[in-house]
């Protein structure tokens, strides 16, 4: 007699809550005290910063907040001091700019000249070859993993 | 008791419990073991709120269930991908069993290992089909939470739970018949 779902669900549900909990294997507990051993040995600043003194933390993240304040400060002073040199430098970088979308500009219209039925047809050409590559890595899985029947003792 | 110490004495209450949560997910030892190690160096980590905490276990429990199911995402991400292209029935073998009531089933097992039976037929069911098998009743999460957490939709998750209940229970009426019969 075929059990109906709830019975399934039901059965296997006390099989497996009675399973007890696995043995860890004895070489677990060492391995992890060795780290943490190995963790200690280390000075502070070579641990990580979440694991420094509190002092050390909150004084290292003043400083760093002050660098960083500093730095922004000190980059708006320079800018403004170094502003004619930079914009000529931006120059040079626009004029690429212009180059790089000229030739955008005329690559879009050479699409557009392709014709309807090449477009269409590279479209398919990219389609098939990503459903071939689907299709060859899924025969693949089911080479490699398939059971093999034929050894059954 | 210094730290280490300390830190030692929780270890080994809960070793197991992380062990059998990662094994029973990545169905493999070593990696198992690599799984439990990171879950114990987070617990260091972290050892001054847990030591004292009422929901340590808890907290032990999902990290090793999410550390599992990374690892098990890292690695395996391209063949589960694959695996969905199979054709429906192939994983669960076949998709008609006759079994007997429980009540015979128990009494088949009185003589036999039922609990490593168990634990061997969970390993070999494949990771589509034991991964939410196990998140649904060992880590008792619901259909959606199984859903959200392997990215995967709400009816793949019920149909690869079913197809792995199946299979486990094929599995074990196979098992136990060839250790009550081994001359067969």
């Amino acid at each position: 007699m075929l059990p109906d779902d709830k019975t399934l669900e039901i059965e296997v549900d006390r099989q497996l809550k009675s399973l007890p909990e696995l043995p860890a294997p004895l070489s677990l507990l060492p391995r992890v005290m060795a780290v943490i051993a190995a963790r200690m040995a280390l000075p502070w600043y070579r641990r990580p910063w979440a694991t420094w003194p509190e002092r050390l933390r909150w004084s290292s993240l003043a400083a760093l907040l002050a660098l960083f304040g500093g730095l922004c400060y000190g980059g708006w002073g320079v800018s403004n001091a170094a502003a004619p040199s930079i914009s000529q430098r931006v120059s040079v970088v626009a004029s690429l700019w212009n180059a790089l979308n000229d030739l955008l500009t005329a690559g879009v219209i050479g699409f557009r000249h392709l014709g309807t039925g090449t477009i269409v047809g590279i479209g398919a050409a990219l389609v098939l070859s990503y459903v071939m590559f689907l299709a060859l890595g899924a025969l693949y899985f089911r080479l490699a993993f398939a059971p093999s029947k034929s050894f059954r003792l | 008791m210094t730290d280490a110490e300390q830190f030692e004495t929780f270890m080994r209450e809960y070793q197991n419990m992380v062990f059998s949560t990662a094994m029973r997910l990545v169905a493999n030892q070593s990696e198992a073991e690599d799984i439990s190690q990171e879950v114990f160096l987070k617990a260091y980590e972290r050892f001054a709120d847990l030591r004292n905490s009422p929901t340590v276990a808890g907290w032990l429990k999902t990290v090793a269930t999410n550390m599992s199911l990374n690892h098990l995402s890292r690695y395996r991400a391209r063949w589960s991908f694959f695996s969905e292209l199979a054709t429906p029935g192939e994983e669960g073998e076949h998709l008609e069993v006759d079994f007997p009531e429980p009540r015979d089933l128990q009494a088949d097992v009185a003589n036999a290992d039922r609990h490593s039976v168990v634990e061997r037929a969970l390993q070999k069911l494949p990771p589509a089909q034991r991964v939410p098998l196990v998140l649904f009743h060992l880590e008792n999460l619901r259909y959606e939470e199984i859903a959200a957490k392997l990215n995967v939709s709400l009816g793949k998750v019920k149909t690869d739970i079913f197809r792995g209940r199946q299979a486990l229970q094929k599995m074990l009426r196979s098992q136990l018949a060839d250790e009550l019969n081994p001359a067969s």
